[in-house]
């Protein structure tokens, strides 16, 4: 294919992602050979590459940005934007490509939104291509919100309360970042990239006290939704444990004025993770053989072991209790573990009735419940 | 008991027997093919390409069928001479997985004398973040396999005193969740591969007694499924290359035996292309180098005959690392 047609096909997709801010969705589309028509076809914002001129494009795209850039000057950044953009729409894995973009963005030479709208066409094609989510990540941190002293979290909170003029704009991105993951999230399963950003993403949010309360809330009431479908995606339930352990820190910290802020069932830690085992043990009965929603349970339980066992003391006033009352305390705490510990022999048990996955399943939260919790 | 809901099937179809020569021939024709398109789509990882090529034909006993002088020339250029840093192929840019990579190549073949050792180091020991964590490169990504190839790497150069491995041992170890499992970050998801390169970590810092062996251990043992082949994360399918990232971790926890290595080995075997060579992830899948070297490499922990000995933390054979007096620390069974 001569090089003229390929940087014809290079500019028409090009031209295509410029012209639609709303196109969402990229592909490649098969077909078996060349025919006399353009490989670039895009219908109600959708965009498709038939397949047919891939390797011919691809090669002539990645040559020229590799010879362009050991010549070490870019004078016109535009055709470099642009191969590098049919290259990563092709194969986003390549870092290299997306590092050359960096370089033109701090250079001022590329916008921000031209990339947020190329990632997401990735996504749309490749839902857990890490290098994506890695550079959604930097263009935060380096160009969106690019912040003096980068690491640190814990004296953020104190430098900016989430209040600056400059922060609103911050916020709506973090906010449509947790979108992003969400549709990445369903198009993939068990997508451990997507749920990490996810991760990152709430660890962003909780830097910012601003209408932190109403994220809250929505984040779990979201993950709520969201585990009741997927009873078999360790990773989703995994954010839902560190999205409880953040609100509980928050809490603690002051961030938050009380847990009923976020989860207006919960008025202590305590009951947040009675609702929490009480809502799996109703998932793990109802859908029965899925080792993710037992994996869940084990942490869980170590959570409420820890808030009934060993943080107690925290609720301590200043001057010790009279020894009467202390002992009380310390056989109310324990009276409430050990009914948790009844509920979950009666699970086992329930558990080894059946002969279906869910019985191997019953023997190793059996087996993990004497050697981890030593029941 | 009924069968696992996410598993694969192993029937009388499927190899039970090590095809060893199959594989070194897949490996060799790989090395040969470089005009096509696949050659340049592969271009951004041909480093660590090349070090899973090798390895796996050194397990092979067959390293002297590979090109020495080709190999240091292509790793020469590799290296960046402003940072120090290797990159996956020539025009790439540099990063400390494949500067692992070329390292690991470059002491298996004897030849570090070939490259910049100092720019090496000071590349390595320039990625290092105050609290105690790694950037894959200058851009700033931080995940704890980085930490993993940052230490690997110097403790290969035997010159590990030029980063600071307590804050290195520090980092990892806010990385552990409560199931006893590693992530990429602190918070991040238990996964097999990440559990590795941080107990890689510590046994190279002598720092495993910080890791809690029977609770670990045991969900590394659960990842193993009815085939026998192993998961890298609760209800996923089974993939070859974690019968590496799980054995080799067990093995630094000493407690290896602790899985069925006779159904293990099945699965494995089960793995591997009778017509073409080489293993895939899954039994029928299309195979690859990378699947290729930790089919074998997880054969070997195993004790596999005909195939040499391989470490567990540096997944180099072991005569390597004897001859250059690298040891590790294992948990006593």
């Amino acid at each position: 294919m001569e090089d003229a047609t390929c940087e014809r096909i290079i500019k028409k997709l090009d031209s295509l992602i410029r012209q639609d801010p709303l196109m969402d969705e990229f592909d490649i589309v098969f077909s078996p050979g060349e025919v006399n028509r353009s490989p670039v076809v895009s219908v109600e914002h959708k965009l498709g590459l038939e397949s047919w001129c891939l390797k011919h494009v691809y090669a002539h795209a990645h040559a020229n940005i590799l010879k362009t850039r050991h010549s070490k000057r870019i004078q016109d950044p535009a055709p470099m934007l642009r191969w590098t953009q049919f290259c990563l729409l092709v194969a986003p894995e390549v870092a290299t490509f997306w590092n050359i973009r960096k370089q033109l963005l701090q250079h001022g030479s590329l916008s921000v939104d031209a990339d947020l709208h190329l990632t997401r066409l990735v996504l749309s094609r490749k839902p857990k291509c890490m290098e994506v989510f890695q550079h959604r990540k930097w263009l935060f941190h380096h160009i969106l919100a690019p912040c003096p002293s980068l690491p640190s979290p814990p004296c953020a909170i104190d430098h900016h309360n989430g209040s600056g003029p400059d922060e609103e704009p911050n916020r709506r991105f973090l906010l449509g970042e947790l979108e992003i993951c969400r549709w990445t999230a369903d198009k993939h399963q068990n997508n451990y990239h997507a749920w990490n950003h996810r991760l990152w993403v709430l660890q962003q949010l909780a830097e910012r006290p601003l209408g932190l309360a109403e994220v809250c809330r929505a984040e779990y009431e979201a993950c709520h939704r969201w585990v009741r479908t997927h009873v078999s995606e360790h990773s989703g339930l995994h954010y839902m444990q560190h999205l409880l352990a953040t609100l509980v820190t928050l809490v603690a910290e002051g961030v938050l004025l009380n847990l009923a802020e976020a989860v207006p069932s919960a008025t202590c830690p305590k009951d947040l993770y009675c609702t929490e085992l009480e809502f799996n043990r109703n998932l793990i009965e109802q859908y029965p053989g899925h080792e993710a929603l037992f994996c869940h349970r084990r942490v869980l339980l170590q959570r409420l072991q820890d808030i009934l066992l060993h943080a107690a003391p925290l609720h301590r006033t200043a001057s010790p209790p009279p020894p009467a009352l202390k002992r009380s305390c310390v056989e109310t705490v324990n009276g409430e573990w050990s009914t948790a510990l009844l509920s979950e022999r009666d699970l086992v048990n329930k558990c080894l009735q059946t002969d279906s996955y869910q019985k191997t399943l019953g023997e190793r939260h059996a087996h993990w419940l004497s050697n981890v919790l030593a029941v | 008991m009924g069968s696992h809901p996410k598993d694969v099937e192993i029937t009388d179809e499927h190899p039970k027997s090590l095809l060893l020569q199959k594989h070194a021939d897949y490996i060799l024709s790989y090395t040969k093919k470089k005009e096509d398109y696949e050659y340049t789509m592969t271009e951004h990882f041909r480093m660590s390409g090349m070090y899973w090529g090798l390895t796996a034909m050194d397990i092979l006993s067959q390293l002297d069928k590979m090109s020495r002088t080709e190999v240091v020339e292509f790793i020469r250029q590799c290296q960046d001479a402003e940072s120090g840093g290797f990159s996956p192929s020539l025009g790439h840019d540099p990063h400390l997985l494949f500067t692992l990579s070329a390292v690991q190549i470059l002491v298996m073949l004897e030849a570090t004398e070939e490259v910049s050792v100092e720019g090496v180091v000071r590349y390595v020991s320039s990625l290092q973040n105050e609290d105690g964590s790694f950037s894959g490169d200058k851009w700033g990504e931080v995940d704890t396999r980085f930490s993993f190839c940052a230490v690997a790497c110097l403790a290969l150069l035997k010159r590990l005193e030029s980063l600071n491995l307590d804050k290195a041992v520090e980092f990892v170890m806010r990385c552990q969740n409560v199931d006893g499992g590693f992530g990429t970050r602190p918070g991040s998801e238990s996964h097999a591969g990440q559990i590795y390169c941080c107990l890689g970590l510590l046994s190279i810092a002598g720092q495993l007694h910080q890791v809690n062996g029977d609770l670990l251990g045991w969900w590394l043992c659960e990842r193993q499924l009815p085939s026998g082949g192993l998961n890298g994360r609760p209800e996923k399918l089974p993939d070859v290359c974690y019968s590496w990232w799980v054995l080799a971790s067990l093995s630094m926890l000493g407690r290896l035996h602790w899985i069925n290595s006779a159904k293990m080995r099945l699965f494995i075997m089960a793995t591997q292309d009778p017509e073409t060579g080489g293993f895939t992830d899954r039994p029928g899948d299309m195979v690859d180098l990378y699947h290729t070297l930790f089919g074998l490499a997880g054969l070997s922990l195993l004790g596999e005959t005909g195939l040499k000995e391989i470490n567990p933390v540096f997944c180099m054979p072991q005569y390597i690392m004897t001859r250059l007096g690298i040891s590790v620390q294992i948990v006593s069974p």
